[in-house]
């Protein structure tokens, strides 16, 4: 039985806590991101040249960094970039790894051998480093971004949604779906996606908040955002030297933020997993 | 005489997250030594919850009123080592699915060496002898090699034949087995049982035979005890409960054991018995095919027969023998290696998928396991309105077509939005067949539609069939491992041994002289109620 079957089984949802306080963290960041110039009377680059590596304070509520720029705003826009990157990475993960795995799981044979060496080759490379050579070929936009990090997460997708295809496609309502005129595509599309999807939408969250740190990763060794856009990994990168001079304020805020909004996706993700994972 | 086993007044309810389900309500049974009881209900009666009641595998919370006593001992009470040896010597239960209850990664022999020495029954070094020797009392064929054998390596009936091995490893009192024949074919059904008969010793050991199948095991049973939703509604001889039920029950119970001996009812020969025929195969070979150069397995060889509209045929064989094969090569499922399926003037085992697809308008399928059959994500309505999507139809036709096909079942349009966890097996059979009817096709092949079904259940789906069958515009093909289920069905029957024709014919000739060994014994093994037949139960305690 499948886990979204047995969800069906069971009585009204019962709200799982972890999932509601995941998704109110990132309610509250998504509404930062999106209202970040109403809430911020800076914007996120501007210099103020009357303020260096000024302490948190009423004229900047978080302090300036050494560009003289104002770290309240720039924490808020960065909002931004990171959950915009992380979500569309992931989406372009699901898609691409969901549609692999359907489509050869489903045809096997060597078509499926073959994609699946193909993955393993692939998945036998570090992520990041794997992540770092496409950034350096391609070269670090937005854009780029999103390819690598969405096109480096899609192999796990793919072999999740594979596994599921091979086993439902046992299962006599697949037969029966032939009987009735399907064609391959109609199968594919109709019968076996909407059955295997369950475990792909549990992970994809969880996943989102790697997607995050990958690029605050990239960010921070210089490939991925740079100053001055404002990006979580980017703005700890620049502020890395303060520390030693006690100026916290500049790696704090940002590495707080980017803690929160994992924070957020990892307990939605485990709220999922857990709703789906009791019924099951 | 004391009873070897005595339940009386045994209550179980069981405390769930919706509230308390009351499994067993003042329930009473007795067994003897020497005697063989039958326990017989419908699914979900409260039969295993006795089974599990008599060797404590109760689930956690429930609260059992009464008592169990096993000789002489109050099994409810007992804790500890008394229960690890209540559970060996005392009472000992073979499970149902036996494959599924061997552990997979060890091999069959150390799963009973385990148990011996877990019991103190053997020592270390006479441990594997005393396996063989069990092995050999149970009837499996060359027990030294199947010794070291996995589970997976062994066929089904192999495994029940493990699995009672195991059980009576250590010289219980008592021997329960837990619908011991369901998967198996009625050959093999019919040796199980004796097998199982055969442990009732009289003054040493009982045994419990726990199903839903009241023909295959009347004829074993000295006692008969009847469960209906947790009650027992009637217990009693064999012969009695059999010949004189007392309980309009156990009379709904008789009455749903398809019987041999009905014949077809007397109807107009379909019309077209003369023209070109709907499916005509010649020549069919499929075979398996295997990897690395290893000979491939030959399902089905040199099959050839012909079906006409409005005729019912019946395609019979034990499992294995090639039948579901032969009917997924008719249904364009597979691809046979040789051969002509001529269906319409079309051959399709040469044909494109694409191509095929065509023909699914006029030719659909059922299948066995009718919930499997349905998406579980889909509903009632999507399921059935499926096959609809190969013919250009404007939206607001198709619900009337749906409707129709679904009243054709018996079915209310109140079904139309469910999903296949809200229905019954029944129910979904049902929703299976409108499916394969809502585009009015030629010719629906029913692949052993009612082996799944619980007994009163499978007569209301036969009955459902008779009457599509009665309709002579479209011909069916009704393939089945049981004899008994196709006489009234069907017009002419194909016996099938090992891939291959054993014997075809008009129905009645076929039944009255049948002249293939293969026919005989499928008849032989074919459960029956009738006097004769019971009177046959003495013999069956001979090993």
């Amino acid at each position: 039985m499948t886990a979204l079957e047995a969800s069906r089984h069971s009585r009204p949802v019962r709200i799982n806590a972890l999932l509601v306080a995941g998704a109110v963290i990132l309610a509250l960041v998504a509404l930062a991101a999106v209202f970040a110039p109403l809430l911020s009377a800076w914007p996120p680059t501007r210099i103020d040249h009357l303020s260096f590596l000024e302490p948190p304070g009423p004229g900047h509520l978080f302090g300036t960094d050494s560009n003289g720029m104002d770290v309240y705003s720039r924490v808020l826009h960065a909002a931004r970039i990171d959950l915009g990157v992380a979500v569309a990475a992931v989406a372009l993960a699901v898609t691409v790894g969901t549609l692999v795995g359907l489509i050869v799981g489903y045809i096997g044979g060597w078509a499926d051998e073959l994609t699946m060496r193909g993955l393993d080759v692939v998945q036998a490379f570090p992520v990041f480093i794997l992540a770092l050579t496409v950034v350096a070929f391609l070269g670090n936009s937005i854009p780029t971004l999103v390819l690598a990090i969405g096109l480096i997460n899609a192999p796990p997708y793919a072999r999740m949604m594979r596994a599921e295809v091979r086993s439902l496609r046992e299962h006599i309502f697949v037969e029966a779906a032939e009987c009735a005129g399907n064609s391959r595509t109609s199968i594919m599309f109709r019968h076996l996606l909407p059955n295997a999807l369950t475990p792909i939408l549990v992970i994809a969250p969880l996943n989102c908040g790697w997607a995050i740190l990958m690029l605050a990763g990239l960010s921070f060794v210089g490939l991925g955002v740079t100053v001055p856009q404002a990006e979580w990994g980017a703005m700890i990168s620049a502020g890395a030297a303060d520390i030693v001079g006690g100026r916290w304020w500049t790696t704090i805020f940002p590495g707080t933020a980017l803690f929160i909004t994992v924070l957020g996706f990892n307990l939605v993700g485990e709220g999922l997993q857990q709703i789906t994972g009791r019924r099951r | 005489m004391t009873p070897l086993l005595d339940i009386a007044d045994l209550s179980v309810a069981i405390d769930g997250a919706d509230g308390t389900v009351r499994a067993l309500e003042k329930v009473a049974l007795r067994v003897d030594a020497g005697e063989v009881v039958g326990l017989v209900g419908e699914s979900g009666g409260g039969k295993s919850m006795i089974a599990r009641t008599i060797v404590r595998l109760l689930p956690e919370r429930s609260r059992v009123t009464g008592s169990v006593t096993l000789d002489g001992r109050d099994v409810l009470g007992l804790r500890d080592d008394d229960l690890r040896d209540h559970r060996g010597g005392g009472a000992a239960l073979c499970f149902q699915a036996p494959r599924a209850s061997l552990n997979p990664t060890r091999t069959v022999g150390r799963q009973v060496v385990d148990r011996l020495l877990a019991h103190d029954q053997a020592t270390p070094e006479d441990a594997r002898q005393r396996t063989v020797g069990l092995f050999t009392e149970v009837g499996l064929r060359d027990p030294d090699r199947q010794f070291d054998r996995f589970p997976h390596e062994l066929s089904g009936g192999m495994c029940q034949r493990v699995m009672i091995a195991l059980a009576l490893a250590c010289r219980p009192r008592l021997f329960i087995a837990d619908e011991p024949t369901t998967g198996l074919d009625v050959t093999l059904t019919g040796e199980i049982l004796k097998l199982i008969a055969a442990q009732a010793v009289p003054g040493e050991r009982g045994v419990l035979i726990i199903s839903h199948d009241l023909a295959a095991i009347a004829r074993v049973c000295d006692r008969i005890a009847v469960l209906e939703s947790g009650r027992m509604v009637e217990t009693g001889p064999t012969v009695q409960v059999l010949g004189a039920p007392s309980h309009p029950y156990t009379r709904k119970l008789i009455a749903a054991v398809p019987d041999i001996a009905r014949v077809r009812e007397a109807m107009a020969s379909p019309a077209t018995a003369n023209g070109d025929p709907v499916l005509s195969v010649s020549n069919l070979d499929v075979v398996y095919r295997a990897r690395f150069g290893r000979h491939g397995l030959r399902a089905i060889s040199d099959v050839s027969f012909n079906l006409h509209a409005g005729e019912t045929l019946a395609i019979v064989g034990e499992s294995g023998s090639g039948k579901s094969t032969l009917s997924r090569a008719i249904m364009g499922l597979l691809r046979p290696t040789a051969g002509r399926i001529v269906f319409e003037g079309t051959d399709l085992a040469h044909l494109a998928r694409r191509d095929i697809r065509d023909l699914r308008k006029r030719m659909q399928m059922v299948f066995q396991d009718p919930i499997d059959a349905l998406n579980p994500r889909m509903s009632v309505e999507q399921i059935v309105s499926d096959p609809l999507r190969l013919v250009k139809m404007p939206a607001h036709e198709r619900r009337p077509r749906i409707e129709a096909a679904l009243s054709e079942v018996g079915l209310e349009p109140k079904f139309l939005g469910r999903h296949r966890h809200e229905l019954s097996g029944g129910q979904a059979q049902r929703v299976g067949i409108a499916r394969a009817l809502v585009l009015d096709p030629a010719m629906v092949v029913l692949d052993e539609p009612t082996s799944a079904l619980d007994v009163t259940i499978q007569a209301q789906i036969l009955d459902l069939i008779r009457q599509l069958t009665r309709r002579r515009d479209r011909a069916y093909i009704m393939v089945s491992h049981d004899l008994a289920t196709v006489r009234a069905l069907c017009d002419r029957v194909i016996v099938i041994a090992d891939g291959r024709i054993a014997e075809q014919g008009e129905t009645e000739s076929l039944f009255t002289r049948p002249s293939s060994p293969v026919t005989e014994a499928l008849l032989a093994a074919a459960p029956r109620l009738s006097p004769e037949a019971l009177s046959m139960k003495k013999d069956a305690h001979v090993p």
